[in-house]
């Protein structure tokens, strides 16, 4: 006669790296979620042809179906955040509890309130927790590899927050990642608007900040203060990224190659019309060598694109 | 988008002229386009994100932004989209057949 024994099942969860596990939970979400807007997109018909005349019935219709869509993917959206949250806090600590928070934090609903006093209200009340929950990421992780995240989501931060933790990380962080990280996007984000100015004139600084011309002329006649040029700084930051960081990755490229593009990057005179095109050199996805000039012969269109 | 410039590829197929890209979405987003969009031509990628380093060394901070160049290098249009962008085109193809 045989003996069976039960053998004890080994879970598979016992013996597992939490952070694996939390990102098999978390790429797991990720497919529910690609799954149930694919599905909705699939229930719709594609759009009808649109009407030329912007007063017909068609069009108003037309509009009609574009915010039902656009309802519909709110709604869709808003019925994930909190099954983020929930995978959030239980493998808070780990990289996907961190990047499943910063889902759920980026993709809340800015309140949509017609009376404009609730509606401003509503909107301080969202920033408000956005701070506190960034707090919370902040105490948790500031020794963690993973908090580069937070550095990439710097738009989340209050400009005192993004300053402060920021500014520490650069300094204290033991990984290198995220030291590169938070020396690269304030750079990268002051870089931009100054590009913004550069090419809408500083029509936006006065509109945000509610300094009149006359105001900004009295203070260039007091001369009160000498103007510093950012882009020094910002400079600083750039070589100090290719030379302490450069092959850090970042995405599929890294801190050195895209620090390196922004301190060499071409100026709007440079590509404005009948200047030579500058030289790309660069690959495919398959890493197969393309260069701008081979097509010299022909007559290009160079599209930047992105599948979004 | 890719119903535009696929038509424009197809009638413009013996003539010199390239639609040549610059992607920004991660690998594995830009090899599912380019197989469900049956996109045929080059592509730089550029490194899976819009901070990558060609947008950043071209300015470019909106997608999608165009530049039209013509046979010999020289930017000759910019963000053109749809008709406009294939007028520009015709042009350029016409000058450097001489015409």
């Amino acid at each position: 006669m045989v003996l069976l024994f039960m053998l004890p099942v080994v879970g598979t969860t016992a013996c597992s790296d939490p952070e694996e596990e939390a990102s098999e939970a978390f790429a797991a979400l990720e497919a529910d979620y690609e799954a149930a807007r694919e599905a909705l997109s699939e229930a719709q018909d594609s759009l009808p042809e649109l009407s030329e005349d912007p007063d017909s019935a068609e069009m108003a219709a037309y509009r009609a179906l574009l915010q039902e869509r656009s309802d519909r993917s709110r709604d869709l959206i808003n019925s994930f955040i909190p099954r983020y949250e929930a995978l959030s806090g239980e493998y808070w600590g780990t990289g996907a509890g961190l990047e499943a928070k910063l889902w759920a934090l980026s993709m809340a609903d800015r309140p949509r309130i017609e009376d404009e006093e609730e509606s401003q209200a509503a909107e301080k009340a969202r920033e408000a927790k956005i701070a506190e929950e960034t707090d919370g990421i902040f105490e948790e992780y500031a020794e963690s590899p993973h908090i580069e995240m937070l550095a990439e989501q710097s738009y989340l931060l209050t400009e005192e927050q993004s300053e402060d933790y920021l500014g520490r990380l650069r300094e204290n962080s033991p990984h290198a990642n995220v030291r590169a990280a938070a020396i690269y996007y304030p750079a990268s984000r002051k870089l931009s608007r100054l590009r913004m100015e550069e090419m809408y004139g500083d029509l936006l600084t006065r509109e945000e900040e509610g300094i009149s011309e006359e105001d900004e002329e009295a203070a260039e006649d007091g001369g009160t203060e000498p103007e510093v040029d950012p882009r020094i700084a910002i400079d600083a930051d750039l070589q100090l990224l290719i030379d302490e960081y450069g092959d850090i990755p970042m995405d599929g490229s890294t801190y050195g190659a895209v620090a390196y593009a922004y301190l060499t990057a071409h100026s709007a005179e440079e590509l404005a019309i009948d200047q030579p095109a500058p030289e790309i050199v660069g690959t495919d996805v398959d890493g197969n060598e393309i260069r701008l000039s081979q097509f010299l012969g022909k007559v290009v269109v160079l599209d930047f694109w992105g599948d979004w | 988008m890719y119903p535009h410039e696929r038509s424009l590829v197809s009638r413009l197929a013996e003539e010199p002229f390239v639609l040549v890209g610059v992607n920004s979405d991660p690998a594995d987003d830009y090899r599912e386009a380019i197989e469900r969009e049956n996109i045929t031509w080059p592509s730089f990628w550029d490194g899976g994100s819009t901070d990558g380093p060609i947008s950043t060394k071209w300015g470019v901070f909106g997608w999608p932004t165009i530049f039209i160049i013509d046979h010999e290098g020289i930017i000759r249009g910019k963000n053109a989209r749809g008709e406009a962008m294939d007028e520009i085109v015709d042009e350029l193809l016409e000058e450097m057949k001489g015409g």
